[in-house]
Parts: C-alpha cells; structure tokens; sequence
C-alpha cells in the first residue's frame, strides 16, 4: 500500500503563497496509517481523499437571533481574509488533513473582532451549508481582539451522503479576551469528516470552545489549544450523542508552552446502538512551564450493549509545580435514576431521554450562555428523537 | 356499602436476585387512613414500598397487589404513579444535569397530563409548595438532589408530594437522616397535605415520627410478614420493648445493635 498521498483531489486555486506553503508542505507528508498511535482506532483509508472535487458551500453570517451585528466586528466568508491564514499554526506544524485544507480550501468563515467589543447575552453564528457532490474543505479564522468578549456558533450541514469534510479552523484569542466558540457537527450522518481546529490563547485570555457532535458516520476530529501567555485559559467542552454506526474520535491536545495557564477539558459520550467513540486527550506542560492546572474528564454513556466507548487520557509533563488530573466514566442507565423518575410518572423512555438531556445539559451549562443552550437544546433535541426514538 | 379499598395487598411474596423478601404478606388500607408500617431492620419494609411501586429489581413470586380495585402487580412505575401511587424515597437519588423544576414539571405533566399543566400556574405553585416546605428558591434551578444534604433531600421528596397529589402516599423511612426541625416540618407537610380522600402509608423503624403523624393502624413486619396490627398503642409498646422479643417470637435472631 503506497503511504504517499497522490496528488487527491482536483486542486484548484493555488494562486496564493498561502495556498502553495500549504501544498508543499502536503506534498512532504505520507498519508497515515493505522498504525500510527493517532490513527489506532479510527482506520485512515476510510477517509482517505479519493480525487473529489472540492465544493464550496453556502454560508450565512449573523447573529443567532437576528439582530445587526455589533460594531468592531468583521464576519464574513474567508476569502476576505486569506494573509492571516497559518498564523496560529505555521504551516510547518499542520497535519495532513489542515495542509490539504490550506492547499484546496473553498469558503469558510472570517471573523475579526477588535479590542473591547462584546456581544452579550447575543452570540454570532456562521452556516455552512455544502450541497452536491464532492469534498468540503470550509477553512475558517477567528480572532478576537484584546478585551473583547464574543460568542460565535459555527455549524455545518450538508446534503451528500458520500460526503468527505475536511474542515479547518484557526482560532486566535489576544489578551484578556474571552471567546466562547461552538463548534456544531450537523454534517449529513452518512458524510465522513476530519476537522481541525486549532487555537492560540495570549495572556489572560479564555478560549472556552464547546463541540457538538450530533450527525456524521465518522469523525475524526483534532482539537488543539496552546497557552501561550500567563493567565491563559483553555476550556473544550464536547457533547457527542453517537446512534447506528457512527463513529467518533476526537483527539483533544492542551499545551501548556507557559506557566500559570489552565486547560480544562470535559467530554460528555451517548451512545446508542453499534456506535462507537474515542477519546484521546493530552495535557503537555513544556519545560518550565510552572504552576499549571490541567483536568481532562471523559464521561461515557452507553445507551446499548453493542455500543462501545474508548478513553485515553494522557499527561505528558516536563515541570515540576503542576497539578493536572484526567479521568474517565463508562456507565449505562442507572437503573435507580430510572426508576426514581418512573416513579414520578415518566415512562421508560422519558426517563431516559430525561436522563440524556441531563447528562449533556451538565457539560453546556459550563458555557453559561442562555441563547447558546436553548439553541443547542433545540439541534440536541430533534437529534435525540432520532436516535432514543426506535427504543420507545 | 362498603367503598372499594385504596390498596388491597394479598399474600406477596418478593424476592431480589432469586433471595425472597417478603413471605406472604397481607395489607388492605381504605381512603381516609393512616397506616404505619414498623419492624426491624432487614424485615422487608423498604422491599414492600419498592414492590407497591414496581421497582424493577424486585421480583413478585406470588400474591398480588391491588389499587382502587385495579390489579397493579405487573404494571410498570409509571403506570402505578400515573395511578395515583407516590413514593418518598428513602434515599433519593441525584440526577445530575436536570434541574428540580423541570424534573417536576415534566413529572406533573406526566401526572395530570401535559395539555392541563400551563407553565405560569405551574410556576406560581411551585414556589407557594417551596414556601410552605421552607425550602429555598433556588432549589428549583439545582440538579434534582445532588450536593442536597439529607434533609433537603427529604423536604424535596414531600415537596414532589405536593405537587402529585397521590391518593396513596408511602413514605419510606421519611423520618432517616432528619434532625428534630426537619422531621417536625416534614411531619407538618405530610399533616398538611393529607386529605380525607388519600391514604398514607408510614413506613418508619422508631415510633417518633408517629408522635408527629397519627396513624390509625400499626402494622409490625417480620421476616416478610406482618405479625402484628392494632391501634398506635402497637408503635409505644415497641418504643418500650424494641424488636428483640417479637423477632424471637418467631425463632430469628435479634439484630444485636
């Protein structure tokens, strides 16, 4: 089997020296196996590009409910801001999933917010919806200034069940920003996606990004925070509600590259049916980077026998002064809970689905943003009548 | 003439995990009463509450039980509590994520049915019902009795009671865990809520509760089986006694505490 990528999909564009850095960097890379640690349980070939072109989809920029947008903030599709592409990253560093992106990426998300700008109670949203046949590869970019505190859902919907999804972002959060990021898996639940997102956290700055993982038949998702400035905080909040066959594995990377930055990551599972999940986290604190706080929490919830739920937390440590604790829950319907609500008049399955609400709602609450979670209750929602229904 | 009983159990038998609990156990209780259920520890009082109700983990061998005439043995919970059947638990479990107001709003809507329940006067009955119990407001925006000590624990249970409206309420060892002011407003609570239409169901190891909740009837449960009925006198003559004669009685061992 030949590990090289050959040439994969029908690559368009490559006028800009971002788009060749990210080409050649592609070009030095071999295509992954499953022997590599990162792709053990999720078999490369099964998303592996197969020479689909690439579409572009039809995104929407707002605010989640209709109002203007606020001043100091810029949101519109990426095209508009392609210099600051691999800024978080250098191009050096990027997997071959986010090179590829960088070498072929048609639309996605620009979002520059200035210093000191809010937006409240109210939070900004991007839609990308890809229609036809092909390979989505949005790449998105994110900044948000200096003092500035803004919530922005970005969700991504499609039609074609063959769908391969490549999705990349980039997310720079400036000092003592605050940026609640929603990123919302809505893809057909047949399409197969390896998204990545990537983020810089300067000094005082919290990035507080929440993933939710409703639709998909595979995904393969890499989240990666660096704390780069004391006082920085990293927080990765994950919902995943896996049915059928689904399949999800999400790999969750908090560097701690200075002291006194926290990372926090906390990852909620259902599964039902044969579906399947992965959790691999790791905390890296890098030499001298003191007085660290880092905690990684997986917890599992598997809703029937066929269903199966991998954790594995890592602390990869290179300081003395740290205090990280990682841990990980498998647990299927506590059958008191049940019966306690049953006694309360619900029936089986509205305690159970009560039970689910609970187990998520515990993780989006940590947002503490009303619009954020009753707009997330809602895609959870309709998503659990899918998968909960059949057992009625 | 005579009305047909509330709760009419005869000779039960249950097990958990293949081991039989109760032994053929009869008890009938009519509207308008109050019965207490006494008897040693392991007698197989909590098995009685969990089995009127259905618990999953208990298995009916032999016997039935009865409600308003309707046989209810295979039933499950839910039917039982849409019935009118309500049990404060002996200890109540947490339900992290879901909050005290919706979990009681989703279970009235249960109870009375979703389109006679309207969210305004749900919400103005909830806080009058948490007033009178003396529980905090916002109890209502915590998850369902996680971090709750164990009297809040028990208030929310009756309060959960007040809200349900039951015919028949059973409270298993309600009285556990509570300190004098939380069994005296406990006890105030379930005084308050009891109507001449419900019956109750006492379930409880000492006899200080029954100074706060009159029973009409004692009933004394041994190895399965009551052993035992009469008027409140039952409840002080143990208070004096303890179990220790009944139980040999009957060829067991006394519990030895």
């Amino acid at each position: 089997m030949s590990a090289t990528l050959q040439i994969p999909v029908q690559v368009q564009g490559l006028e800009s020296p971002k788009h060749k850095g990210a080409f050649e960097r592609l070009s030095s890379l071999t295509f992954p196996t499953y022997r590599d640690e990162v792709w053990r349980r999720t078999d490369p070939e099964n998303v592996k590009p197969e020479g689909q072109a690439v579409v572009a989809p039809k995104s929407s920029f707002g605010m989640l409910k209709g109002e203007a947008v606020p001043a100091g903030v810029t949101l519109e599709a990426i095209e508009k801001g392609q210099e600051f592409i691999f800024s978080v990253a250098p191009v050096a560093k990027t997997n071959l999933f986010d090179a590829l992106n960088g070498s072929v990426y048609q639309g996605g998300a620009f979002l520059k917010v200035g210093k000191d700008v809010s937006t409240g109670e109210q939070a900004l949203f991007v839609h990308h919806h890809f229609e036809g046949k092909g390979m989505a590869a949005p790449r998105s970019y994110l900044e948000v200034g200096a003092g500035s505190s803004v919530t922005l859902v970005e969700y991504f919907t499609s039609d074609d069940p063959e769908m391969l999804a490549i999705p990349s972002v980039e997310v720079d959060v400036k000092a003592g920003a605050k940026f609640r990021y929603v990123f919302v898996n809505l893809w057909n639940n047949t399409a197969r996606v390896v998204p990545t997102v990537h983020a810089k956290v300067e000094k005082d700055a919290h990035f507080e990004m929440l993933f939710a993982g409703f639709g998909t038949k595979l995904t393969k998702a890499f989240f990666e925070s660096d704390l780069i400035g004391e006082g920085a905080k990293s927080e990765l909040l994950g919902i995943v509600l896996g049915q059928g066959r689904q399949h999800y594995d999400m790999d969750a990377q908090q560097n701690h590259r200075v002291g006194k930055t926290v990372s926090d990551v906390l990852c909620h599972v259902a599964l039902t049916d044969r579906a399947r999940s992965v959790f691999a986290g790791n905390i890296l604190c890098e030499p001298g980077a003191q007085q660290i706080d880092g905690y990684q929490q997986n917890r599992n919830l598997l809703l029937s026998d066929k269903a199966r739920a991998d954790s594995m937390p890592r602390l990869e440590i290179e300081a003395n002064d740290v205090r990280c604790t990682h841990g990980a829950s498998f647990a299927t319907y506590d059958r008191d809970q049940k019966f306690y609500l049953q006694a309360r008049g619900l029936t089986a399955y509205e305690a159970e689905h009560l039970l689910v609400t609970g187990f998520f709602a515990a993780v989006v609450e940590r947002m503490d943003h009303e619009a954020v979670g009753e707009w997330l209750a809602e895609k959870l929602e309709a998503k659990m009548q899918a998968a909960l229904g059949k057992t009625k | 003439m005579s009305e047909t009983p509330l709760l009419v159990i005869k000779n039960l038998h249950a097990s958990v995990d293949g081991k039989p609990i109760l032994r053929g156990l009869d008890l009938t209780v009519n509207r308008g009463e109050i019965h207490a259920l006494m008897g040693p520890n392991g007698s197989g009082k909590s098995t009685l509450s969990n089995v009127i109700c259905g618990h999953p983990n208990y298995e009916v061998t032999e016997g039935e039980i009865h409600f308003m005439g309707q046989n209810i043995t295979e039933m499950e919970p839910d039917e039982r509590a849409k019935l009118g059947i309500f049990l404060a638990f002996q200890y109540p479990t947490s339900i992290p994520g879901v909050t005290l107001a919706n979990f009681l709003l989703a279970s009235v809507k249960a109870i009375r049915g979703a389109d006679n329940v309207k969210l305004l006067p749900f919400r103005k009955e909830l806080v009058a019902q948490m007033q009178e119990l003396g529980i905090n407001q916002d109890f209502a925006k915590r998850y369902v009795n996680e971090g709750f000590s164990g009297g809040e624990k028990k208030r929310c249970e009756i309060l959960q009671m007040a809200m349900l409206k039951p015919a028949l309420a059973i409270l298993d060892e309600t009285d556990s865990g509570l300190d004098i002011d939380a069994l005296r407003i406990v006890s105030e609570g379930v005084n308050r809520l009891t109507t001449p239409e419900m019956g109750v169901l006492v379930i409880t190891h000492y006899q200080r509760l029954l100074n706060h909740i009159k029973p009409h009837k004692v009933h004394v449960l041994v190895h399965g089986r009551i052993v035992q009925s009469g008027g409140p006198e039952i409840a002080l003559q143990l208070e004096e006694n303890g179990y220790d004669e009944l139980l040999k009685a009957h060829g067991l061992e006394p519990a030895g505490v």
